[in-house]
Parts: structure tokens; C-alpha cells; sequence
């Protein structure tokens, strides 16, 4: 049933640029999709995986920076998204294996500092703001780079789902639970981390990319701060941390009550996110994904009519 | 006589690991009590569940006509049971004075805290000496010298020990039990675990012996000495 | 070279309050295990109790300590029966990762509920005494300033016998080092975990009132405090209050010299770096105790 829901959602996302002719519902499913993109790659990490990497913004950015020179320097977008893209990764590598090492918590701030200073950097030596030239805002159509958002956050879901079978990703997982008893039944923990690592900081590389080639005009040090990993990390536990669905789930709820939100007061949709996050933290660790389990399982209960004991006892 | 505690049909789990499957003693006022058997016994296991350190599944605690079992380790020390824990555990950070006022925090230990303290100094001349010193600077021997002194500082009726010669060189070990021997002769009822069968079954009067959850024999002291059991324990740990 | 002095001086009056923020968070973590993410929050709050106690009544922020203590204290007791001390009954690893969870959680909504409450403009407090200046030789010490490492330093002094020689205060001690051992002893450990929260609670505070009188404060303020607070702990390492207060001081005077060497944004980036750098290659800080 769930296969046939990601068929529909699918088509129905492929369709929609074409279907819908309102630039602000497109732009509305670009920012939805590029949120799942990003909440996924901290998902791939940090929900699978248990590491609680606080950079990912670094990673985003150095995709959006890279992408976004490249491209208006003149070379063609799909090399420019796979330079940034490999520049993340790059960056992964040089980040990740020094800091991994690190135990929990130090590895959580030791990466939120990381991004910082690299914010911090790209601030100073670039602080003015990077605006689209005429010539290309004149040419600028929204539906490469919304159907680009759509390929990296569906390649995100797909990687969340290899992880959730195969052979590596159980190994993950295995780490995530207790890394000194997975190590001891033959799991290179340190390499399992250090591929999931990679994993996440290549698709927020990608989705950094899409972003520096949708994005009129930023200030560079924009893509670089920890807001985007923040709000990657509320999206996953919303949703449902570890699963396949919960960034996406928790990425459409965020980015929609959001908007509805922003209506209101300001910064109420801070405050309701916030009290969510400690709600679902505290006790609900499955999130809107578990939620949905718990219902569609009740539901199923009712459904079934009751059987007879007797029944139950086998043919006589 | 009835007994000071008495343990009944303990039953007790670590998260999803059973280790405790029905464990029964019963300990005289003024009595030494041994409690041997291999590593994983469960020996500790009842100790801590009677410390209030771990709440059992099933069975019951019973000390001084009182049930204790659930209970936490703050009420149960204010009741009389005081235990030393194995490896000792002292605040290595703090000095030697420190942990012994530590040793009489509890309620019923505060109005005679000094002299508490004055008596342990008698007892264990040694922490007199060295009472501004930082505890995790001691010598094996001498920690355990304050881990116990630090437990006697609640006044208890009954005193826990869990494996105190543990790493102990065996001269030391002799001078922890004459001091054990001059707290029994105090009064206090004394309940020894061990893994090292011989110093403990020298100094005790009973003893059980224990393996894999369960006491599988009782005895006297001497008794349990020739028993094939204890042998075989003592050869396999 | 007189710069160069005044520049150091000032640093370390800045670190002086670097310091006390960080003692708040540490005590936290070494007794409780939980690393505070919203200490910078709490802080900020303590800030506003300040700025509130002199606009609506006319009190002088030193004296206010006296209310802004107390009632961050009571904050403290609030967050940790609310959402903290359910944490404590947890492993420790899922522990400290669960509580930097909260933290975050609850840091949003503070500042949320700070924005509402008060909006997002900078607020700053200017007393009838604010611009005077003390000489030393040849150089100027700002009197707030100099008012706030006085403060922090007695508030640390006090600490210290407070932990030192009071009952409560061993028994937190005892607790911080190992707290079955403790509750052996008859220490009631919720208790002491409370209290050791609620304590961080009310350093924050204090630090907030500081922070309020030489700076302004605005709702934004708690993440780059939480962030210095955690560079400093990391820094001094764990086992020291005086330890921590000079690792403050050490990072004030590193900031102002590398801004005043380097430029600007080198403030910041100094003690990111410090921090790095020290989680590497020497994780135990630079006055804690291994182990």
C-alpha cells in the first residue's frame, strides 16, 4: 500500500509544473522538496546512523557556493551541481575523519563549530550578496531546477530506503544501537560512519547545489547557517527519525504549518515547532510516521471481524 | 532467634537478563556471614538489591521485621544497612575527611557524626593520619580501609561488604579482616561476598554458596570448607 | 603597547563573564551529566529580569542580582522537573544526546516566547554610572565592567564554599563523582540533581544581569552565548571552578587580541578554533582532570 502511495505522490510531483500553472504552488513544492532533501541527508547520519552532526549547514553551503560560481562563471549547471556536489563530499572526507572520532556530544558541537567557522569565513571574505545577472534572470525558468530539487530529494528517499535494508545499513543501525557489541560481531563502525558521513554531506551538497541555482540572490554566508540544520533536525524528528518517510512527512507538515503560521504572530511557528520537537523527544520517538503506524494498526484492528476461538483451532 | 534480614525467593533482572532466580538467606544478629561462588553468581546482584541500589522482579526483603525490597538506597541506609561496594568506589576527588562525612549524611547519621568520626579514627588509625589527603591517592589497602570506615560513619546494624579483597595483596587482606572482626565484636552483623573462598570462610561463621542465581549449598563455615562444591568453585574461578 | 594592554585588559574583563557563563553549564554536566543547550537562553532571560527590574522600578542591576538570582533559580527547578529530570533515569550516552535534544527544543522556545514577550530589539541598560572609568597607571578600566568581574568573581567565590563546605554542597560534590555511591550514603539524588540545575540556572542568571549591563540584549542573543559557554568548558576542562572562571578570562583576552590583530570576525572564529584544537589534541582541557 505504501508502494502504491509513493507511485501516486511521484507522478503526481512529476506533473505538477506542468499541470499547475501558479508559480507560487511550484515554488511552494520546490521549498517542500528542497526541505526533504536536506532532512533526509540528516536523516541518513543522524537517524540511521545516531550521529548528531550539528554542521550540516556546511555542507549545503560549500554546494551552493561552488554550484552558483561555477554556473554564473559560465559552466554548464549540470557540471556546476556535480562540482559542488563533489566538493561537499570532499569536504566531507576532510571533516569527517578527524571527527569522528569524537564521542557524542563533542561530535555534535565539534561539527557546529566546524560550520560556524566556515560561516564566519565565507562571511568576511565574501559579504556581498550574490545576485542573479540580468541576462540570466531573463532566461530563468523554474522548471529545470524544480524537477533538479525533485531528482536530488527522491535520490535523498531512495538512499534513506537502500539503508533501510541493506546489509550496510543494518549495519548502521547496528552501530547506532551499540557500537562496542556491533564492532565485536564484525562492523567496521568507524567506516560505516564515515560512508553514512559522506552519504549525508553529498545529498545536502546536491540539494546546496539546486539551492544556489534557484535562489535569485543570497548573501553567501546565508547558505552556510546552522538555521538550515536546525530546521533539517526538527523536520526528521517530526516526522520520525530513522525511518524512510519521517524527513518527508515532517518536511510537508513542517514547511505547511509554517506558512500557515507565518500569518499569525511572528515567530509563533518557532515557538509551536519547539514545543512539538520536546513533545516528540520526550515521548514520541517514532514521530507523525509513528503516529500514522499506530492508527493505520488500530484501524486494521477494528476492521478485522472477530474470529471465534474455535475457528482459530484448526480443522477437525 | 529471629533473624536481622532475611531474604526471601529474590528474584532480579538487569534490563532483559535475569540474574537473580530465587535467592534465600538469613542472617543472625551479630553473625559473619559468607556468600562465595564464581564470578556471575549473583552474589552482588542480591547485595545491591537489598542496598536499594536495584529494585527485584520478585521476593521480598525483610530487616528487622520491616520490608525493604524497593525501597532506595537513601531510605534503606537510614533504616541500618550500610554497604561497601565492590571496588570500593570512593570520591577519589575528595579527601579522606570528605568521604567519611559523606559516610554520615544520612538522617539517622548526622546527630553523632563526630563522633562517629572520632570512632572510626580509633579503629583505622591509618585515615587519622592521612585525613586531608585526596582519597583516590591511597593504596589499595588504605581505600579500603576508608570505604569501610566511610559505611561504619552511618552507625549500621548491618554491613554489607562486596568483594573487599578484591586486588588486595594478601597481608592487607588479613589487616581488612581482623578490622572486620573488631567491627563484629561492636556488634554489627556483617555479610561478606566473595569470589576469594579461603580468607572469608576462615573469618565467618556461615556461609552460602551461591551460583548462577540461586544458593545451591548452606553450611557452617567449616563445613563448607570441605564441601566438594566449594572446592570446584574455588578451582574454576 | 599601551593599545595592546588595554586591548588585553578589556578582554579579560569580557572573559571574566565568559567564565561565570561557562561554570553555570559545567556544573550541569558534571553533576548531571547533561549537556544544557539552552544555557545561552537562560542567560538571555536573566538579562531581561534585569532590564525589566531597572526600567519598570528603577533598580540598579547589581543590586537586582539579589531578584534575578533567585528567580532563575526557580526557572531552573521548573525546567528540571518539567523536562530535564525525566532524562536522568537514562544511560548515559542516550542521555547526553537526549538532553542536547531538549535543550535545542527548549532554546527555540525561549527565544520564541522572548520575541513575543518582549520583541527582537536590542534592549541595554544605562545606568547614572555607566561611562565612568577607574585608572590603572596608564590605562582605563570601564567601571561596569570592572562591576561584573567583581561580581563574577565573589558569585564563584561563593560557589566554591558553597561546595566546599556545606553538607548540600559535598553531597552535590559526591554525586557529580558517582552517584550510586552517593545514594548510598543517604544523599537523595533527584534532590541534588535538582538543585545542581537549578544553581546553573541562577549562574546564568547572574551572568545574564552582566551581560545586560555592559552590552545590550536582545531575544538572539543565546546561541553565541551557549557557544562561548561551551568553548570555555571544553577549553578548561571539568573539575575546576577556578579553573574555568581564568579559561574565561584566557578567551576574552584571545578574542579582543586576535580582533585587534586580525580584524573583526576573528572574535569569533579564535574561539571556535581554540576549541577545536583542544577537543583534538588535548580533550581533557587545559586544567581538568583526566578520568
Amino acid at each position: 500500500m505504501k508502494r502504491t502511495g509513493a507511485v501516486v505522490a511521484g507522478v503526481a510531483l512529476l506533473a505538477l509544473p506542468l499541470v499547475v500553472r501558479e508559480a507560487a504552488v511550484v515554488n511552494w513544492t520546490f521549498l517542500v522538496l528542497l526541505s526533504i532533501a536536506l532532512a533526509q541527508s540528516w536523516n541518513l547520519l543522524g537517524g540511521f546512523g545516531g550521529q548528531v552532526n550539528l554542521g550540516l549547514a556546511a555542507f549545503f553551503g560549500i554546494g551552493a557556493l561552488l554550484t552558483r560560481v561555477l554556473w554564473l562563471g559560465g559552466v554548464p549547471v549540470l557540471a556546476a551541481l556535480a562540482a559542488g556536489c563533489s566538493g561537499s563530499v570532499l569536504a566531507g572526507l576532510l571533516v569527517g575523519a578527524p571527527s569522528l572520532r569524537l564521542r557524542g556530544p563533542y561530535f555534535a558541537i565539534g561539527t557546529l563549530a566546524m560550520a560556524e567557522i566556515l560561516r564566519l569565513v565565507v562571511g568576511t571574505t565574501l559579504p556581498e550578496v550574490s545576485a542573479l545577472p540580468s541576462r540570466v534572470i531573463a532566461t530563468y525558468h523554474l522548471l529545470p531546477r524544480y524537477y533538479l530539487i525533485l531528482l536530488v530529494a527522491a535520490a535523498a528517499t531512495l538512499a534513506a530506503w537502500w539503508l533501510s535494508r541493506a546489509r550496510f545499513g543494518l549495519g548502521l543501525v547496528a552501530v547506532r544501537e551499540d557500537e562496542l557489541v556491533a564492532e565485536s560481531v564484525g562492523v567496521d563502525a568507524f567506516r560505516h560512519k564515515l560512508l553514512a558521513f559522506l552519504l549525508s554531506a553529498g545529498f545536502a551538497g546536491a540539494a546546496g547545489g539546486v539551492f544556489g541555482y534557484y535562489h535569485p540572490s543570497f548573501y553567501p554566508q546565508f547558505a552556510f547557517s546552522p538555521v538550515w540544520t536546525f530546521d533539517s533536525v526538527l523536520m526528521g524528528f517530526l516526522g520520525g527519525i530513522g525511518t524512510v518517510w519521517g524527513p518527508v512527512v515532517g518536511a510537508a507538515f513542517f514547511v505547511t504549518v509554517r506558512e500557515i503560521l507565518a500569518l499569525g504572530l511572528a515567530e509563533v511557528h518557532v515557538l509551536v515547532f519547539g514545543l512539538l520537537f520536546i513533545l516528540v523527544v520526550l515521548l514520541l520517538p517514532g514521530g507523525l510516521v509513528e503516529i500514522g503506524r499506530s492508527l493505520r494498526r488500530w484501524a486494521l484492528a477494528r476492521a478485522t471481524p472477530k474470529q471465534h476461538p474455535a475457528d482459530l483451532a484448526g480443522g477437525t | 532467634m529471629a533473624p536481622l534480614l532475611e531474604v526471601r525467593n529474590l528474584e532480579a533482572a538487569y534490563g532483559d537478563v535475569q540474574v537473580l532466580w530465587g535467592v534465600n538467606w538469613r542472617v543472625k544478629p551479630g553473625e559473619v556471614v559468607a556468600v562465595v561462588g564464581p564470578n556471575g553468581a549473583g552474589k552482588s546482584t542480591t547485595l545491591r538489591v537489598i542496598a536499594g541500589l536495584l529494585r527485584p522482579l520478585r521476593g521480598e526483603v525483610w530487616f528487622d521485621g520491616e520490608r525493604l525490597e524497593g525501597k532506595p538506597a537513601e531510605a534503606v541506609v537510614d533504616r541500618g544497612i550500610a554497604m561497601v561496594p565492590e571496588g570500593r568506589r570512593l570520591f577519589a576527588h575528595m579527601t579522606v575527611l570528605e568521604n567519611l562525612w559523606m559516610g554520615g549524611y544520612a538522617a539517622r547519621a548526622r546527630p553523632h557524626r563526630h563522633r562517629a568520626l572520632q570512632e572510626v579514627f580509633d579503629l583505622f588509625p591509618i585515615l587519622a593520619e592521612r585525613r586531608h589527603q585526596l582519597a583516590g591517592t591511597l593504596s589499595g589497602g588504605q581505600q579500603q580501609m576508608l570505604a569501610i570506615a566511610r559505611a561504619l560513619m552511618s552507625r549500621p546494624r548491618l554491613l554489607l561488604l562486596d568483594e573487599p579483597s578484591l586486588g588486595l595483596a594478601p597481608r592487607v587482606v588479613q589487616q581488612v579482616y581482623e578490622a572486620v572482626h573488631r567491627i563484629v565484636r561492636e556488634g554489627v552483623t556483617v555479610v561478606i561476598v566473595e569470589q576469594n573462598v579461603f580468607p572469608v570462610l576462615e573469618h565467618a561463621s556461615r556461609g552460602y554458596v551461591m551460583a548462577q542465581g540461586r544458593v545451591i549449598v548452606e553450611g557452617s563455615a567449616r563445613a563448607l570448607l570441605e564441601t566438594e562444591e566449594v572446592r570446584r568453585s574455588y578451582v574454576g574461578s | 603597547m599601551e593599545i595592546w594592554l588595554q586591548n588585553l585588559l578589556f578582554g579579560a574583563l569580557v572573559g571574566g563573564v565568559y567564565g561565570l557563563a561557562a561554570v553555570g553549564l559545567a556544573l550541569v554536566f558534571g553533576v548531571l551529566r547533561m549537556l544544557n543547550v539552552s544555557h545561552g537562553e537562560l542567560i538571555m532571560l536573566g538579562g531581561y529580569a534585569t532590564f525589566w527590574a531597572f526600567s519598570l522600578w528603577g533598580v540598579d542591576p547589581f543590586a537586582s542580582l539579589l531578584i534575578t538570582g533567585p528567580l532563575l533559580f526557580g526557572v531552573g527547578v521548573v525546567l528540571y522537573q518539567a523536562l530535564f529530570g525525566r532524562l536522568v533515569r537514562i544511560e548515559e550516552e542516550v542521555k547526553v544526546q537526549l538532553s542536547i535534544l531538549i535543550g535545542f527544543g527548549l532554546a527555540l522556545v525561549l527565544h520564541a516566547l522572548a520575541i513575543f514577550a518582549w520583541t527582537a530589539d536590542e534592549r541595554a541598560v544605562t545606568t547614572a554610572y555607566a561611562g565612568r572609568v577607574v585608572p590603572l597607571g596608564p590605562l582605563v578600566v570601564p567601571l561596569t565592567r570592572l562591576g561584573g568581574l567583581g561580581v563574577a568573581f565573589a558569585t564563584l567565590g561563593g560557589l566554591h564554599l558553597f561546595l566546599h563546605r556545606t553538607d548540600l554542597g559535598r553531597a552535590i560534590r559526591a554525586t557529580a563523582e558517582d552517584w550510586e555511591a552517593a545514594s548510598l550514603m543517604g544523599v537523595p539524588v533527584r534532590r541534588v540533581y535538582r538543585t545542581a540545575f537549578a544553581l546553573g540556572s541562577a549562574l546564568a542568571g547572574v551572568a545574564g544581569a552582566l551581560v545586560t549591563v555592559s552590552d545590550a540584549i536582545s531575544p538572539a542573543i543565546g546561541l553565541g552565548w551557549t557557544l562561548k559557554a561551551l568553548i570555555v568548558v571544553v577549553l578548561a576542562g571539568l573539575g575546576s571552578i577556578f579553573g574555568t572562571f581564568v579559561a574565561g578570562i584566557l578567551l576574552g583576552m584571545a578574542e579582543s587580541a586576535a580582533a585587534f590583530a586580525f580584524g573583526g570576525v576573528f572574535r569569533e572564529v579564535v574561539g571556535l578554533v581554540l576549541f577545536l584544537v583542544i577537543l583534538i589534541v588535548r580533550p581533557q582541557g587545559l586544567f581538568g582532570r583526566s578520568g
